[in-house]
Order: C-alpha cells, then sequence, then structure tokens
C-alpha cells in the first residue's frame, strides 16, 4: 500500500498516529521499504513541528485524519496518507513528494527519533536498527519475561521506552502486546482482567493512578511485573506499589539515545537505584565530584551516534564515542543512582520539557519582556515580566491561549507569576 | 421514562460534589471554583488529573464516561451538565 502511494527507499515518513496495531504495521512497512520513519509526539504543536517539519523535510505524512488540522500547514508537497476508522486512503496534497530524490539518511538508521537537550528545539535522534535490538535484548535480561505472556500498553508508541518495550521486545520474545485505548485506571483493571493481563509498561505517574484507585483493582494475580521508567519513582511509591499489587516492579533508566541504560534486575532490584548499567555498555562519570556525583557519559557501538541535520549540536553530545546523557548521577556497587538532569530539560510526568524552548515561545506573546521557567516537583512555573496594565489573571489566561495551539499542552506553565 | 433521572435537588448535590472533586485533584479552594471556571487554564488539570477525576466520577456514579466525548470540554459547568446527561442516559 505504501509503495503504491509512491513511498520509497530513501523516503522519510513522519507518523502521526495513535496506538494501534495499525502503527506497528505502518513502521515496521516502512523499515521494510528502506524509508526512515519519524514517530511524532502527537501532543506536538507548533512550534516543535515548525522545527520537525523544517528539520527533516518529511517526503511522507501518515496521519489520523482527526489530526490532520494539527499538521494541515506542513502538508503541501509531501504525499500524505490519512487513517480513517483503520482505513488507509491517499490524500491530494499538491506535487506529493514524487519529484524528490531520497534522504541523506545511513542505511544503519532505523528512525528518526526527536528529543530534547536544553537546546530550545527538538533534536532528530538518528536511532540506528542495532540500537532497537540490542535495547530490547537488555531489557529482557532484566524482565525475564516468557513467552506467550501479555505485556498491557498503555504509553503513546512514539516514546523510544514503548517502541523498545511494547513492540521490538515482544515480538522479539513472544510476548504478546495488549493495546489499552484508555488510560483510566478502572478500564485498565478492566483490561488486565478480561486479557489476563501479566505485565505493564507505564511511567511512574500512572502507576501511582492505579494505586489511588486500588480498591477498584479487584483480582490482580495474573500481574507479574510492572516495567517502570521516563521519571523519577519515589522511593515511597515504589514500596507501596510492591506491597499492595504484589508484583516486581522493575525501574530502568534510559534516553532516546539509548534505552536502557540501566535497569533493575528481577531478583536484584534495589529501590532508590535506576538499576544496574547495563552490560555492554561502557560508562564513566565525568567529571565528578567529592561524593561520586557527576555528569552520566555512555558509550556502546550500538547507540545513536547524532542528530538529523545538527552536526554542531551532533560534536557536542557525542564525544570521542560516549554520549553526553546530560543527567548527573552516580554508581554505587554497579547500581546507578539518578540526582537531577544537568541539562535545561525536565520530566512533566514522563514527558520531556525543555525549559528554553519554552521560554522561547513565552517570549514571542505580545508585550513580553521576560520570562524565567522552572520545575519544581514535576511542576512547571513561570515567571513572566510583561508590559500589559491588564488584570494578571486575565492576562495568564491569555497567555494560557496563546500557548495552547503552538506547544505540547504538559509544556504549558501551570504556575504564573509577576517578576 | 427512566426512574433514575435526576432531580433539581440531586443535581445541586452533584454539582457540589463534582466541584469537591475538583477542588481536591486541583489543589484549589472549593470556593473559587464555579461554572465558569475553564478547567485546563484555570484549574490546570492535565491528562494525568483528568484521568483521576473521571475514574472518580465513574465510581461514584456507577457510570461510564467515553474520554473523547470530554475532550471538547472547556468549563465546569459544561463537565457537570455533561455528567448529568450521561447519569440520565443510564
Amino acid at each position: 500500500m505504501l509503495k503504491k502511494y509512491g513511498i520509497r527507499k530513501g523516503f522519510i515518513a513522519a507518523l502521526f498516529l495513535n496506538n494501534s496495531i495499525d502503527f506497528i504495521s505502518i513502521f515496521f512497512a516502512l523499515i521494510e521499504i528502506g524509508a526512515t520513519p519519524i514517530p511524532v509526539n502527537m501532543a506536538f504543536r507548533a512550534i516543535e513541528l515548525d522545527e520537525i517539519f523544517s528539520n527533516a523535510d518529511p517526503h511522507a505524512v501518515i496521519t489520523e485524519k482527526d489530526h490532520l488540522k494539527v499538521i494541515m500547514k506542513y502538508l503541501s508537497g509531501r504525499i500524505v496518507v490519512e487513517r480513517n476508522g483503520g482505513n488507509f486512503l491517499m490524500r491530494d496534497s499538491g506535487a506529493g513528494g514524487f519529484g524528490r530524490g531520497p534522504a541523506e539518511v545511513d542505511h544503519s538508521i532505523a528512525t528518526i527519533n526527536y528529543t530534547y537537550r536544553g537546546y530550545g528545539y527538538p533534536l532528530g535522534a538518528m536511532v540506528p536498527h542495532i540500537q532497537y535490538l540490542f535495547g530490547s535484548e537488555l531489557l529482557q535480561e532484566a524482565v525475564r519475561l516468557d513467552a506467550g505472556e501479555r505485556l498491557l500498553v498503555v504509553l503513546p508508541m512514539p516514546h523510544i521506552f514503548t517502541l523498545i518495550g511494547c513492540i521490538f521486545l515482544p515480538l522479539i520474545y513472544g510476548i504478546t502486546p495488549v493495546i489499552s485505548r484508555s488510560r483510566n485506571p478502572l478500564r485498565l483493571f478492566e483490561t488486565v482482567h478480561a486479557y489476563q493481563i501479566q505485565n505493564i509498561l507505564a511511567v511512574p505517574e500512572l502507576y501511582e493512578l492505579l494505586y489511588k484507585f486500588r480498591d477498584s483493582a479487584g483480582d490482580c494475580t495474573p500481574l507479574n511485573a510492572f516495567l517502570s521508567g521516563g521519571s523519577v519513582m519515589p522511593d515511597e511509591m515504589y514500596g507501596r506499589l510492591v506491597d499492595e499489587f504484589d508484583v516486581d516492579l522493575i525501574h530502568g533508566y534510559g534516553l532516546t539515545e539509548f534505552t536502557p541504560v540501566s535497569r533493575n534486575i528481577r531478583g536484584d532490584i534495589r529501590p532508590g537505584t535506576i538499576g544496574m548499567v547495563c552490560d555492554g555498555l561502557e560508562y564513566k562519570i565525568d567529571p565528578c565530584d567529592e561524593f561520586g556525583f557527576g555528569e552520566i557519559l555512555i558509550r556502546t557501538e550500538n547507540m545513536t551516534k547524532a542528530y538529523y541535520r545538527r552536526s554542531a549540536e551532533s560534536r557536542d553530545v557525542f564525544q570521542n564515542g560516549w554520549f553526553r546523557t546530560g543527567d548527573i548521577g552516580r554508581v554505587e556497587d554497579g547500581h546507578l543512582i539518578f540526582k537531577r538532569e544537568k541539562k535545561k530539560t525536565r520530566k512533566v510526568k514522563g514527558n520531556m520539557v525543555d525549559l528554553l524552548e519554552v521560554q522561547r515561545i513565552l517570549m514571542e506573546y505580545p508585550k513580553m519582556r521576560n520570562a524565567i521557567i522552572e520545575c519544581n516537583d514535576s511542576i512547571l512555573s513561570a515567571a513572566v515580566e510583561i508590559d500589559s496594565a491588564r488584570n494578571f489573571d486575565s492576562e495568564v489566561l491569555s497567555i494560557k491561549k496563546f500557548l495552547e495551539d503552538r506547544i505540547a499542552g504538559y509544556k504549558i506553565p501551570k504556575i504564573f507569576s509577576r517578576i | 421514562m427512566k426512574d433514575n433521572k435526576i432531580t433539581t435537588v440531586d443535581a445541586d448535590n452533584l454539582r457540589e460534589s463534582i466541584i469537591k472533586t475538583l477542588a481536591v485533584i486541583a489543589r484549589i479552594n472549593e470556593k473559587e471554583i464555579n461554572d465558569s471556571i475553564l478547567i485546563k487554564d484555570e484549574l490546570g488539570i492535565d491528562s494525568i488529573m483528568s484521568l483521576e477525576i473521571i475514574a472518580n466520577i465513574e465510581k461514584r456514579y456507577n457510570i461510564q464516561i467515553n474520554e473523547e466525548d470530554t475532550m471538547n470540554i472547556t468549563t465546569v459547568g459544561e463537565f457537570i451538565d455533561y455528567v448529568i446527561h450521561i447519569i440520565n442516559k443510564k
């Protein structure tokens, strides 16, 4: 079908698809053709999309029909395939990318995944095929799922943790992914019962939500393991979840450029850590302070080595074969302890937020003179200086409205104050 | 006509109860919440919080809320009306 629509080897295709079997089919069909998928976060709006479309200039866009209104201005001259109720059809969008040659993407690269490093704009990590395979192997070494087990897929598929944990690992090791359309904790419990789910892969914030509704969980005997990543799992929550659901809670750490970097291993789980650094990865803490904390650097042949069409940023981040994670931590008995981000990004409920990007878009608001963005306890706040005599509450409402179409919803500061 | 249609008194209780739920989850004084308040922009309700609110209300009133139906709801009043509509449809 994709070939019929004109997608060829060397083409780049941006995917705007909800979690579905179709997502997985299209993803692998593109790779089979020799095209490069960009799995795009569906929450992205103008500021992120401007950068992705200008940086990657995809030949094709494969999108949910109801997402067209968000991406309409980027479609001209590209092959556009829309998904509507499980059916695909080609949309007339002018020249349709047919006259363009292939992109300069090495055949070792599987996908381009946009992530952040604190530069104020997203960077397209060129993720090699081997990273998906090696990452899946390292994750399976830790979680030790048995063929035939079922894994509940809750997180959006474009995330690297979902791609590896919920798509590649299941396909390689014979695990059955069960895709949930809802993240409502009551629906998730129903799905666990209906499909006899043994494992869930999610972020700590979703596990916390399951815990809050634990009295509606019913008989969760089938559940064996919670695979967790994406943000910090507080020790207290770890203990509560294990006690309540009687599962192995396997928490780990990874980045788009390589996942997993470290992970707790069944039978050797150490709460408060993000687990053992994976075998086959070299690591160092550099520079290291008197307490052993410093930036975590990793090296493996099997990781991302550059960002698409961003050579200066690539040189900053990938040095002499080492990937500077931009995160501060230390290693204790082979277990990694995460302290904080050194780079200007923060995790908000499992989502990465680039503080400079938020500041940049806020500065585009009329009469904005200064904006300082902070993140404490996963809550984003903005202190703003604005030339306006208007009531501040009304001004804040107007700022939020301004941001709504321009940036992903989770990046809109919750708290505003005047400088 | 079904017996489970809610009365004006029920509706007032329900309104009060939903506002209490919103206040707890948004960590805001319930007196500051009225029908015209914008759920996302003024209460700062994010996607995880909205899941918690929906699950809370589903449990309390033994109903099922379609998450997609709530996407276009912007104000507290619209949300309350929607919940009343779902209860009446039961």
